[in-house]
């Protein structure tokens, strides 16, 4: 039984600890936000944080994880208000969507260690993510946004339809 | 209730639309008691937009609040929602969507609000002249009184034929409320949220995984399998072998997965593929092009070129290259496929850009009759052609498994599976020749294309309904309408010659986002800047003569090269400029770039992009895909290339294939050219231009010409050496 606590639940897990994180999440926890994308941390699309860091699910033995916090796109917020989410929507980043979870987790990742990044420290926190849609531009602007404190989580409680 | 399967007699699917009680409307429009209206989209939704865009058109001329406007998939009727380009299927390829469905849209909309307005003034005892719309209600103006459109649904008669509303009654542009402003993106939330199911998110009661061991050329067949390691692995619940493939089923996706690494298959491997080297392969390209002796199938020829090359006092002549590439949509492949206990009714859930295809692949492996099969057409995770293929063979695994072992059955490819299984962008070899007359002008124009268009092997319907024509090698050859359409934002070249000189490879080739105009627009604007470097013109001036039959057109380019301030000196960096056609919206883009001396590698800065696409129907959306186009585009000009040899793909992870990351990607400035012209698409068009104006860019800053795409570091070391 491998304990730790996901999206603020603590959770124990008959699993065999050398599965990866990822598959942790999409096959046993039907949490599947998550995304499957490269399966060697070529392409960011399973980022999730592990104790407030960003990492690569699909390279994370479940071992590894014991005992920590693990956040998953669905636990980021609870209604889309984080303010990387809320900027997200407002500068309409997606496009197929595919890769975004990943995307927001390393931009949220970013923002708690340092608030206020540079274009270079934005580079470096999201060269491990992919977007083959090419939404880089909106990405770059969505954390400046969110770092500028200038996304409204309000509006961003989604209405999902 | 009216429904689709009156509309459509041979109705390809189990149609089980409007669970909501209300009425259906029309095949677009269903409108519930409480009010929701529910707007089908045929187009499939791969990022594009065209699940907002589409739905936009008909509800504007249905006077729909979006607020109460809900999307669904249409189902896969072809009859009813198909491209007639496209044998009438539903077929989301060639950036199409908004410019073949923006008439039919507007007009089901406008017949659903005409039987709204109907039947209130049949309610009411008034003169339908008397009744006018706001979003969402119709309105009598003299006695004040209103009825929602939900509130109509409860009541309302369907009459027999859907009125017919004429082109003139319909809205002018004026009068738009939703066209032309960015509405609320309904699938923003699950995007964000992480909520957004793709196919390869589906659960099913019951289901069961799969992991399959793909033939790695075309034509191998199982010699043998070691299963042994594979069998014993955690969850395994069967190794099951078809002719060109073998099967991990397990419990859970990655115990399939898992235990697909300890299979071994060694395939007996037949047929051309068998010692096929890209690098080698190539040369014969190359060779054909070069070959002037041997004539190859004309595509886009007006006048006779021979005696105007024969007499001309010079001839300018040029080659070009385009290596294979590969698709790499970040979701990988996937299909789930539940076929009925009892065998006579089954469900796929794929995200499919030929639902029809979908839905013919899973009847005929599962044996169930068509019109017993349903297609849920999922959100796609990225298709840019890949998922549109006859074949679809990333839906077969999944019915052949589900029949057998009477589950559903969920299959997911592995990157490595992604990449070595793809089908291709064919590489090309381009021979461009001009025939200069006394002043230095284009007196007749010779465009050669060696490649291997795909669809003569993997589409065969669509090959015998085009009759052959090779439309994905050699698009964007031709300075004209591809059906022969003279086209006035073309280049003005009244001596031509486009011809496709077919290479047999028996390699998987496919269309790729952009198709032929990726390598075919880099050999033109590649050769119309050098062939302005020898005789004399500016870039720009020289595209604006060849233009000078379309205002709109030159319109683009300027307002490109006013944006970039064309001709001004730059510290280090040089602009390269290209204008393409495409999909009849126009473009022109400015590229900065720089270049990484020690290196070799291109830096793109800036990207300067200028496009009339007609009227503009959400230009967020549009700006978006001009944005992404345009790194899909530099992306592929760069870094990307698939490399065989003896008929596999070298390539297996993104480790090996790179993809622009964001750090690699450029400022990109996009002005939208604003006007009522009928619209057009704009899916493409990013991609191709910034691919033909890479080498422009390069050498106006180096000297040196690349020829051969992508211009990669090790090529760029050459070049400058």
């Amino acid at each position: 039984m491998t304990k730790l606590t996901i999206n603020g639940n603590v959770v124990g897990l008959n699993v065999e600890p050398e599965t990866p994180l990822l598959w942790v999440l999409r096959d046993h926890l039907g949490l599947t936000g998550t995304k499957f994308g490269c399966g060697i941390a070529q392409c960011g699309a399973c980022t999730v944080h592990v104790d407030g860091a960003a990492v690569r699910s699909c390279v994370t033995p479940l071992r590894a994880v014991e005992g920590k916090k693990v956040t998953t796109i669905e636990g980021l917020s609870a209604d889309g208000s984080h303010p990387v989410q809320a900027a997200w929507q407002e500068i309409s980043v997606p496009q197929c969507g595919y890769c975004q979870s990943g995307q927001i987790m390393s931009a949220a990742a970013l923002l708690a260690e340092n608030p206020n990044p540079s274009d270079a420290e934005i580079d470096a926190a999201m060269a491990g993510n992919l977007c083959r849609c090419g939404t880089y531009q909106r990405i770059r602007a969505a954390i400046k946004k969110a770092a500028a404190g200038q996304a409204d989580g309000e509006m961003a409680k989604l209405r999902i339809r | 209730m009216g429904s689709l399967l009156q509309l459509s007699p041979k109705a390809g699917a189990a149609v089980r639309l409007a669970p909501a009680r209300g009425l259906e409307l029309n095949a677009y429009v269903h409108i519930a008691t409480d009010g929701a209206i529910r707007i089908y989209y045929p187009a499939a939704e791969m990022g594009q937009g065209v699940m907002t865009a589409l739905p936009v058109i008909v509800a504007e001329e249905l006077d729909a609040s979006w607020d109460d406007v809900r999307l669904e998939p249409s189902p896969p009727i072809g009859e009813v929602y198909g491209d007639p380009a496209f044998l009438n299927m539903i077929f989301t390829v060639a950036t199409r969507s908004v410019n073949i469905y923006f008439d039919r849209l507007r007009e089901f909309g406008a017949g659903a609000r005409r039987v709204l307005i109907q039947n209130a003034a049949e309610r009411w005892q008034v003169p339908l002249s008397e009744l006018r719309t706001e979003p969402s209600v119709v309105i009598h103006g003299k006695s004040g009184r209103r009825l929602g459109y939900g509130e109509i649904a409860a009541f309302a008669k369907l009459p027999a034929e859907m009125p017919r509303v004429a082109p003139e009654e319909l809205k002018k542009p004026s009068q738009f409320r939703l066209i032309g402003t960015d509405v609320f993106r309904k699938d923003l939330a699950g995007k964000i949220h992480g909520g957004l199911q793709y196919s390869i998110d589906v659960q099913v009661p019951d289901m069961v995984h799969a992991s399959v061991a793909r033939a790695p050329i075309a034509d191998a067949r199982i010699k043998s399998v070691d299963d042994t390691q594979a069998a014993g692995a955690p969850g395994v619940l069967g190794i099951h072998r078809g002719k060109h493939q073998v099967a991990v089923v397990a419990r859970s996706s990655y115990e399939a997965l898992n235990a697909r690494r300890k299979l071994r298959v060694d395939w007996e491997r037949v047929g051309p593929a068998n010692d096929y080297d890209s690098d080698k392969a190539l040369d014969v390209n190359v060779a054909a092009a070069r070959d002037l002796s041997t004539p190859g199938l004309p595509w886009d020829a007006q006048g006779d070129i021979g005696p105007l090359f024969a007499a001309a006092p010079e001839i300018f002549e040029r080659e070009y290259r385009s290596d294979y590439m590969y698709h790499a949509a970040i979701e990988p492949l996937s299909a789930v496929v539940s076929v009925s206990g009892d065998g006579s009714s089954a469900e796929v859930w794929a995200g499919t850009q030929a639902p029809a295809y979908t839905l013919d692949t899973v009847a005929k492996i599962t044996g169930v009759a068509p019109e017993r099969v349903t297609v849920h057409r999922m959100l796609i995770g990225g298709g840019f052609g890949r998922r549109s293929i006859y074949g679809m063979d990333f839906v077969e695994d999944a019915a052949w498994l589900a029949k057998m072992l009477k589950k559903p059955v969920k299959v997911i490819w592995t990157r490595e599976d992604d990449m070595q299984g793809d089908y291709f962008r064919p590489m090309s070899a381009h021979l461009l020749r001009a025939a200069l007359d006394e002043r230095g002008g284009i007196g007749a124009w010779h465009h050669r294309v060696a490649c291997e268009d795909p669809i003569r092997r993997f589409e065969p319907l669509l090959f015998d309904a085009w009759q052959g024509a090779p439309v994905i090698g050699m698009h964007g050859a031709e300075h004209q309408g591809q059906d022969g359409t003279p086209l006035p934002y073309c280049y003005d070249l009244p001596n031509r010659l486009a011809e496709y000189l077919e290479v047999e490879t028996g390699m998987r080739v496919y269309a790729m986002r952009g198709v032929g105009s990726v390598a075919n627009k880099f050999a033109i604007e590649s050769f119309l800047d050098e062939l302005a470097a020898e005789t004399g013109p500016d870039p720009l001036s020289l595209r604006l003569k060849l233009l000078h039959r379309s205002e709109r057109a030159q319109k683009v380019l300027e307002t490109a090269a006013e944006m970039a301030s064309w001709g001004k000196p730059r510290d280090g960096r040089a602009l390269g400029m290209a204008y393409s056609h495409h999909g009849d919206s126009m473009i022109a883009c400015m590229l900065e770039v720089s270049v990484e001396g020690k290196s070799g590698k291109i830096v793109p800065h800036n990207v300067w992009i200028a496009v009339d696409a007609g009227l503009v129907i959400q230009p967020d959306n549009l700006r978006a895909q001009l944005e992404g186009g345009a790194v899909f585009g530099l992306s592929n000009v760069l870094t990307e290339h698939i490399t065989i040899k003896n008929g596999v793909a070298q390539q297996t992870n993104f480790h090996e294939y790179p993809v622009m990351r964001l750090p690699d990607a450029p400022a990109i400035h996009v002005q939208l050219i604003r006007n009522e012209a009928h619209p057009t698409s704009v899916g493409e068009i990013g991609t191709v231009v910034v691919a033909a104006a890479i080498g422009n860019a390069f050498a106006a800053l180096t000297g040196k010409r690349l020829r051969h795409i992508p211009l990669t570091p090790d090529r760029v070391m050459q070049a400058l050496a």
